[in-house]
């Protein structure tokens, strides 16, 4: 029994202890020290990080008709971001398969290098929620709506082709889960820029080659009338092209050049793509193949010089180009020492290098009368 | 022959009518963690169906009530009531709620301030390059109070030509605490020009680009800040020879 009763008694006497010395440190503390102790508990400062799912990316398939061609399946990448509860962004990229299935049918061969071709697109737009809801699914089912309009600009690629395209619409999303929505909606793409023209030839042209066909009753009447309508509206698109035609021949104008006198082009002093200012010299050109030089010739030889020798100059890749000797006006006869001018007529179908240092001879009645150099070129 | 031609008789795009698509969307999923709980400290707070002012209140949740936060779409933040019930409350009425520890959670709006603490931002403009049609598209990361470092896309369909051009810059916006800030920018990049298939001997250039820009940002509401610039766009065509080009764009952004 004492060995149990020992522990207590130390505790109490140690408790007594205590509770002396607390005694104790109360009397010695300073009058003006707080009473109440603060009972401050730690803050929480964690910043609130809340799963959020503004960002949204997704899948899509559906239908895409183009002009003249037909629908096909359309398949592609969505990502989206919403920004405010009205307003969101999303970016697209899909792909589908083009067929000219109907033109085939009546144009053997078709109009695509391949019976499909593949067509791709990419936009960026902007939507706008207009018509907040709900969906019902039976009596115990609710799901949040909202009818959204949308438009954007992209990107449409096909046949090689590029066109920056406009697109517009509008849709319905639903909320069937917070992570998982269903999206279906409806859009309108317009290239920026229509080729009416040269629809207008291909509705021409197929319906000429349908009329010869229908004439060997190869085709029906109605698929005739098809190709007819297609022509009626091609023509009708290229009204609405022309003024955009007009503004585009215009400024092909100012990219042509026109010679004031038929000639040979002598020499070039642009390259292809440079921008040049007005009164820059673009190219020198000979006035009908006519080419001046100034010759020397042996005075012994001069004498014997008259208007209408043949001049026989051989040429740096070692054909001969002859022309004939002119004088300018008023000179009858040349004396050692003059400068002749001797206007030479060349082939214009028989261009020729010409450059000082080859030789020419002055041939008369089958015989050479004057051998000489050129020394410059004047024009 | 009808190989060459077939491109300029299709009119692909002028009128395609992309119908009914339908898409499945996969949220960024929320992950499994234990939800924030919330005191009440207004009056009461309204639940709405959907993340939205349009949807209807269908609960309240009374002062002093506990309410855990699941789940933010927007401003809109989704929370479940002692009951279970679960619903829709905007960011104004939890501003004034408590935490556990009894001290106020940051429920507040995007005000200025968070424009000023932006730093990812996103943004689409539209404009004139060289008097014809551009369209680009921009992201801009902020790692300094006045310098941006930014990345742009841009396509150019000219009527004898299409260029696609993108390049990476350096903006400086020395007032960006101003709501109406001025900047200007330098970068590099990569030029491309596709001309048409019809034009006699084209040849696609492909080149590296510089460019110098001024604009103006002016902070619109909320997140959206409207943009307006200038660029002078030089193409390094060939060793010896460059083009120039002036473009002026205005756009739309929208920041994190």
């Amino acid at each position: 029994m004492i060995p149990r009763q020992f522990p207590a008694r130390l505790f109490a006497v140690l408790a007594l202890a205590c509770a002396s010395l607390a005694a104790h440190a109360q009397a010695s503390k300073p009058a003006n020290e707080q009473v109440i102790e603060p009972q401050v508990p730690r803050r929480d400062v964690r910043v609130p990080k809340i799963p959020s799912n503004d960002f949204v990316a997704g899948l899509f398939a559906g239908t895409y008709a183009t002009e003249n061609f037909g629908s096909s399946a359309v398949y592609g990448l969505r990502l989206g971001y919403h920004i405010t509860e009205d307003v969101f962004v999303e970016g697209v990229y899909a792909r589908t398969d083009v067929s000219d299935e109907n033109f085939r049918r009546i144009l053997p061969g078709g109009v695509f290098p391949q019976p499909k071709e593949t067509l791709s697109y990419y936009n960026l737009s902007a939507g706008y929620n207009v018509l907040p809801g709900e969906v019902f699914f039976g009596r115990r089912f609710a799901k949040t709506s909202a009818l959204y309009l949308i438009a954007g600009i992209g990107s449409t690629r096909f046949l090689e082709q590029r066109k920056q395209t406009v697109n517009f619409g509008l849709g319905l999303r639903v909320f069937l889960k917070d992570w998982f929505s269903l999206q279906v909606d409806l859009r309108r793409a317009e290239a920026s820029h229509a080729q009416a023209r040269a629809s207008l030839d291909l509705a021409r042209a197929s319906a000429e080659r349908g009329e010869s066909l229908l004439l060997q009753q190869l085709i029906s009447q109605s698929d005739l009338d098809e190709l007819r309508s297609n022509l009626s509206r091609a023509e009708a698109q290229l009204q609405s092209a022309a003024a955009e035609r007009d503004a585009a021949r215009l400024r092909l104008e100012f990219a042509t050049l026109r010679a004031p006198h038929a000639g040979v082009i002598s020499s070039r002093s642009v390259q292809p793509g440079q921008i040049v200012s007005a009164g820059t010299e673009l190219l020198r050109l000979i006035r009908d193949g006519r080419l001046e030089w100034r010759a020397e010739l042996p005075e012994a030889d001069l004498v014997r010089v008259r208007p209408g020798a043949i001049v026989r100059v051989k040429g740096a890749n070692g054909r001969d180009v002859t022309g004939t000797v002119r004088l300018p006006e008023g000179v009858e006869m040349v004396q050692p020492g003059d400068n002749v001018k001797m206007i030479v007529e060349l082939l214009p179908d028989k261009p020729i290098a010409m450059d000082e240092g080859l030789r020419f001879a002055i041939r008369e009645g089958g015989k050479t009368v004057g051998a000489g150099v050129v020394t410059k070129i004047l024009e | 022959m009808k190989r060459r031609a077939l491109p300029r008789l299709l009119r692909f795009s002028a009128r395609a009518l992309a119908a009914a698509l339908l898409s499945l969307v996969a949220l960024s999923a929320a992950p499994a963690r234990a939800a924030d709980r919330v005191q009440v400290a207004d009056p009461y707070l309204e639940l709405r169906t959907g993340p939205g002012r349009g949807y209807p209140i269908f609960h309240v949740a009374a002062r002093e009530e506990w309410v855990e936060i699941l789940l933010r779409h927007t401003d809109w933040f989704k929370v479940r009531t002692a009951n279970g019930r679960e619903g829709w409350v905007h960011r104004a009425q939890l501003e004034t709620t408590l935490t556990e520890a009894g001290s106020r959670k940051t429920f507040r709006d995007v005000l200025l301030d968070d424009y000023l603490q932006r730093r990812l931002e996103l943004g689409a403009g539209y404009g004139r390059f060289k008097a014809e049609p551009m369209l680009k598209v921009w992201a801009a990361y902020r790692f300094a109070d006045a310098l941006t470092f930014e990345g742009t896309v841009g396509q150019v369909q000219g009527v004898f030509s299409g260029t696609d051009l993108w390049h990476f810059s350096l903006n400086a916006e020395p007032w960006s605490d101003r709501r109406l800030s001025p900047f200007f920018g330098i970068g590099v990049g990569r030029f491309k020009n596709i001309p048409n298939a019809s034009l006699v001997s084209a040849t696609p250039t492909n080149a590296n680009l510089s460019h110098a820009s001024v604009g103006l940002r002016y902070h619109l509401t909320d997140r959206f800040v409207a943009r307006l610039d200038y660029s002078i766009y030089t193409a390094y065509v060939a060793d010896t020879r460059s083009i120039e080009y002036r473009a002026v764009t205005a756009g739309l952004s929208f920041f994190f």
